[in-house]
């Protein structure tokens, strides 16, 4: 039996109430981690790399349900808990790494809004993030005796000389005068910019005094830019986890693609060639969106080439899996362990406390197989959320008999596959819902 | 000596005189009696115009007498001497050394037969009398004991002598029939019917007639002699004169030609030898000169094949398995040179088909095979060993298609990335050994299929229409190799992945399978333990003991193979799971922090306030007071104490991570106080 840690109620509710709903829970995704040790450990010296002034950069790949997300979601645990900013996002039709009409402005507005640190997780975090390089900035020049906006410009000098730093910086200046002014106009107009909120230059020079504004042509220099930044104001770094990157694969313009693609690939050469500084990249896609030649990464040659090179040989360890993390669909005896483990989590980490003995575990298992076939184990989704609804029926009801309860339990087929899967008819505009995209 | 006849001198052997009387008539001039009283004269009739069948010195007329002394004074050797005066000369010989037995002449005598015959032998009569007379001396000089050399063919209306003699010999003596006698007797017979192939191929029938006979006479053949009657060994004279009985020589005989039986036996064993010689036979008629080619030495039945071929001058297969050893491939022209000892012209498929018959039949196997080759190039040619020698070709089998297909797709798959890595290699090895449902002569052909493919690949467009009538369920297999194959080296090269995906539009499969094996397939290899590289420092990471993948026993008696080992038990891989699962909770919970627990920590109050700078100390003591703070409010309480409210709240959780590992305050509107987590200790310790 594993071993489980004691586990916070708090945590314990957070969690439970997640798997209920499909979703990958915000939080405590250790207690219901499953194996991977190797994925794990790659993705945390990512992490570490990135907060010791390095750049990183790793694709998860996975077919639909073997945990692309759950293991996103667990980078950006990981990066938050070691105290770096993680910016997040969704790739669709709408918001992509390149576009000519916004579509990737938009992928960066996105980004920001879902900005989080170890304050808030939930995202939104940009604006605590500016106040507090403006607080620092503030106390260092009271102890050098100096204007805090001198100070201010010291330290973004750096950030300046960067590729579009020079608008970036004075966009946090302005920020940081309509702090000392007192001006909620400045500062929001600042916030906006920095959010990509701007989609015209005008408006942008009238307000800040600004030439220009995060476009589609400038998404990753900006992103570079906020590497630089966060550090300043006292995080470790920046970590970028893009989910659904098989939008850029089912893009029909090969053009668009390629422009896409290109991103990715100076992305990757910056990473290699240890230009990337504290900025880490984790981006989240189905096997065909790396190999197929035609219309994955493995069409572009450069990348191809890049992601074949075992470029991670450091530390004493090769590892061979170069940036890509491979991930399987679960099996029979993992979900059994993750079973098992959604069992301890109920009971507290209490093995006095299981509501159900070892046999309930395959009992429950056999039945899911007969209900819905192999996909139990393979896309576990509503497997695991029958489970804990069982669990819980058994919690508020200690008296009731497991065996009669499994025997009623509904187990649905998760039939999302198809959000995943290739499908040249399907239109670019349906975006994935959110329990399709959600696996554990 | 020699006797004057008028002019003439005669040398011997000759009877001259006026009277020699004949055994069987009342005549005392026999035929072959030169009496010098009769009239000599005339023109000589050299062509024997005027004589009669049966010669005689005695009746010839003057002129015949003539042209005979003349002949007998000559040197005796004039080729177109009339024949009836060569056998006036021969009755001579014939009565000294039968009739007479004159032992003393024997010798002499024989040698004039063999001279005779050389000069005479082309007139039957004479050629036939010649012989027996020579066989009978001989027969007389090898007395009782000794057998003669087994003669093979009839002569006359019956079994030569000797075979009788030799035959009768052990049907008296209760000794079994050497094969050889059998044979000798079989085709000495004058009813038996002895076909072409058994004259023109005699060695090679006489030791297959000999193998026979041992096989189904393991003992030897012993003939029942009772009640055989006694054999009549007669010798009747050309001259007409005498018979002359020679059982004198050698004793009461039994006669063979009682036992039909062993006759028949004969004639039928002779009959199926012949017939396994009748295609080598009639190769040797349509070409002589090819006799001794492996092409129509494999014409014979298995067992004359070795024997055949140690005659040659140059064993041919020592060549050929030269060429398999050391698996070059050969040009087509040079084997056919070698095998059919003939250039081959045009080199069609039916020659290649016969190429690969003949060598199939010394155990040769041949690609690219007759049977299911990708066509196109015939103009070299691997060889390989076979299991054994076959007879005949064996048709491709629907599993050693697919194999074939597989490797040569294999092939493709494995060089599209430049050359064939030595993973991959591996691996094309090893669907060759593991192929399913293939003779073993078609694994070895597979083998040598590799080798040549890897060569000259084929092209993945020549490969269509074979691939087209793979069937549906094979497909998916095919393409599941193919994807290991792929895999085999750990990465995929562009160049790897796109011709598969060639493959699976041709095969008509889903691409999405072919990503997700992948996939899999480079996740199954990444299940190896990271590789120490050499001459790195170790560096300091997490102290988690390996999770054990088999039963410790097993682990510490094998090495890690890379076969894929018996699947553990279900237990045994959950116990797996459960301890990998343990080490990634300890990797996570060394990040999340180490003392998750409901539980205050115990910190003094001291450390607390150390490590808060006061104007934060202050603003927690003050959110510390309500559980809540709309947005507003906390802005404004951070900026009286001069603290920017972004970093406030940052700095207070970056603290209270540190201290408690939990958030103290929750972003948003409003802000939420945890203050459970510090629990009423701080306070007083502000104070």
């Amino acid at each position: 039996m594993t071993k489980q840690p004691v586990i916070k109620s708090k945590d314990r509710e957070t969690i439970l109430n997640a798997l209920r709903s499909g979703v990958v829970p915000r939080i405590g995704l250790q207690h219901i981690q499953v194996g991977r040790k190797r994925e794990i450990e790659a993705l945390l010296s990512d992490v570490d790399r990135v907060a010791a002034a390095g750049g990183a950069l790793r694709f998860v790949i996975g077919e639909y349900g073997a945990g692309k997300t759950f293991f996103l979601f667990l980078v950006r645990q990981l990066a938050l808990a070691k105290n770096l900013v993680v910016m997040q996002a969704d790739l669709s039709p709408d918001k992509r790494l390149h576009s000519t009409t916004g579509h990737a402005r938009a992928l960066y507005a996105e980004l920001a809004q879902n900005t989080a640190t170890r304050t808030s997780p939930d995202g939104g975090a940009l604006r605590n993030i500016l106040e507090r390089f403006i607080g620092k900035a503030a106390d260092e020049a009271k102890a050098k005796g100096v204007a805090t906006a001198d100070e201010i410009r010291t330290k973004l000098e750096d950030v300046r000389q960067m590729a579009g730093g020079y608008e970036f910086a004075s966009v946090v200046t302005a920020y940081a005068r309509g702090y000392e002014e007192g001006s909620d106009e400045m500062q929001s107009a600042a916030l906006r910019w920095l959010r990509g909120e701007y989609v015209n230059k005008t408006a942008a020079r009238q307000e800040l005094d600004v030439r220009t504004i995060i476009d589609d042509g400038n998404v990753y220099d900006n992103l570079k830019l906020m590497g630089r930044f966060v550090r300043h104001a006292g995080y470790s770094g920046l970590f970028v986890c893009l989910d659904e990157l098989v939008t850029l694969y089912k893009l029909q313009s090969a053009q668009s693609r390629k422009m896409n693609f290109d991103q990715i690939l100076r992305i990757i050469n910056d990473v290699l060639q240890g230009s990337a500084e504290g900025i880490g990249f984790a981006l989240g896609g189905t096997p065909d969106f790396l190999l197929d030649t035609r219309r994955g990464l493995y069409a572009d040659g450069a990348i191809q080439s890049r992601l074949a090179e075992n470029t991670f040989a450091k530390g004493g360890f090769a590892d061979y899996s170069g940036p890509v993390i491979r991930l399987q669909n679960l099996t029979p005896d993992e979900l059994l362990v993750l079973f098992e483990r959604l069992r301890a989590l109920f009971a507290g980490g209490d093995p006095a406390k299981f509501l159900v003995p070892d046999e309930a575990l395959d009992a429950f298992a056999t039945h899911c197989r007969e209900r819905i076939g192999d996909s139990y184990f393979r896309t576990p989704r509503n497997s695991v959320k029958a489970f804990v609804d069982l669990l819980s029926i058994l919690e508020q009801n200690p008296k009731a008999d497991w065996r009669s309860l499994i025997g009623e339990a509904e187990i649905v087929e998760d039939r999302g596959a198809s959000a995943d899967a290739i499908d040249p008819g399907m239109p670019l505009d349906v975006s994935d819902n959110e329990l399709s995209r959600l696996q554990l | 000596m020699a006797a004057a006849v008028g002019r003439r001198k005669i040398a011997g052997p000759a009877y001259v005189g006026s009277r020699l009387p004949t055994s069987n008539s009342s005549s005392d001039h026999d035929n072959c009696l030169i009496d010098p009283s009769l009239p000599v004269g005339g023109s000589a009739d050299t062509v024997g115009q005027q004589m009669n069948y049966w010669p005689s010195y005695g009746s010839m007329n003057p002129g015949s007498r003539l042209a005979f002394l003349n002949w007998m004074a000559s040197l005796r050797n004039a080729p177109d001497t009339y024949i009836g005066y060569v056998f006036v000369y021969f009755y001579a010989l014939e009565r000294r050394a039968i009739l007479e037995r004159s032992e003393e002449d024997w010798a002499v005598i024989e040698r004039e037969l063999v001279r005779l015959l050389e000069i005479y032998g082309g007139n039957r009569s004479f050629h036939r009398y010649g012989t027996e007379l020579l066989s009978a001396i001989q027969l007389l000089e090898l007395g009782s004991d000794r057998d003669a050399v087994p003669v093979y063919e009839a002569a006359g209306g019956d079994i030569p002598a000797s075979v009788k003699i030799a035959i009768g010999r052990r049907l008296r003596d209760n000794l079994p029939i050497e094969p050889q006698w059998l044979l000798s007797w079989t085709m000495s017979h004058p009813e038996t019917r002895v076909k072409t192939p058994a004259r023109r191929a005699f060695t090679q029938l006489k030791s297959m007639f000999e193998e026979e006979c041992q096989r189904r006479f393991p003992r030897g053949l012993v003939l029942d002699s009772r009640n055989l009657p006694r054999a009549e060994i007669l010798y009747r004279s050309a001259s007409g004169t005498f018979v002359s009985d020679l059982t004198d020589a050698f004793g009461s005989l039994p006669d063979a030609s009682g036992c039909s039986d062993a006759l028949a036996l004969g004639r039928n064993i002779l009959d199926d030898c012949t017939e396994q010689l009748d295609r080598y036979s009639r190769r040797v008629a349509k070409a002589p000169e090819h006799g001794g080619s492996l092409h129509a030495i494999a014409l014979l039945p298995p067992a004359q094949r070795t024997l055949a071929i140690k005659d040659l001058p140059n064993n041919p297969l020592t060549w050929l398995y030269e060429h398999v050893l050391a698996e070059e491939i050969v040009p087509a022209a040079q084997l056919f040179d070698r095998v059919n000892a003939a250039q081959p012209g045009n080199i069609t498929s039916a020659k290649l088909r016969e190429l690969a018959e003949t060598l199939g039949k010394f155990g040769l196997g041949v690609v690219p095979g007759p049977g299911f080759s990708f066509g196109a190039d015939h103009e070299s040619i691997l060889l390989f060993e076979l299991d054994a020698p076959t007879e005949t070709l064996e048709a491709a089998s629907a599993h050693y298609r697919s194999a074939l297909l597989t490797v040569a797709l294999g092939i493709l798959v494995g060089k599209a990335d430049g050359g064939l890595q030595p993973a991959e290699r591996l691996s094309l090895e090893g669907m060759v050994a593991n192929a399913n449902g293939v003779t073993e002569n078609e694994r070895r052909r597979l083998s040598a299929d590799l080798r040549w493919l890897e060569l000259r690949p084929v092209a993945l467009a020549s490969l269509r229409r074979k691939l087209a009538a793979v069937p549906h369920e094979e497909r998916a297999q095919i393409a599941d190799l193919l994807v290991g194959l792929a895999s085999a080296g750990g990465s995929h090269e562009r160049t790897e992945v796109a011709l598969l995906e060639r493959i699976y539009r041709q095969l008509n499969l889903d691409p999405e399978r072919l990503y997700a094996g992948l996939h899999k397939a480079t996740a199954a290899n990444q299940d190896d333990e990271p590789v120490r590289l050499p001459g790195e420092v170790q560096p300091t990471g997490y102290a988690i003991p390996r999770a054990p993948t088999a039963p410790p026993a097993a682990s510490n008696d094998q090495p890690r193979a890379r076969a894929v080992p018996a699947a553990p038990k279900p237990v045994d891989r959950r116990a797996a799971i459960r301890a990998e699962t343990e080490a990634a909770a300890a990797i996570l919970a060394d990040v999340f922090g180490a003392h998750e627990t409901d539980d205050v920590p115990t910190v003094t109050p001291g450390n607390q306030l150390d490590a808060l700078e006061p104007r934060l100390a202050n603003l927690l003591q003050a959110l510390l007071e309500r559980e809540s703070w709309p947005r507003a409010d906390f802005d404004r309480l951070a900026r009286e104490l001069s603290l920017t409210p972004g970093a406030a709240l940052e700095n207070l959780n970056s603290w209270g991570f540190d201290r408690y590992d939990d958030l103290l305050l929750e972003d948003g509107d409003p802000i939420i106080v945890n203050r459970d987590i510090v629990a009423g200790q701080f306070s007083e310790a502000a104070e």
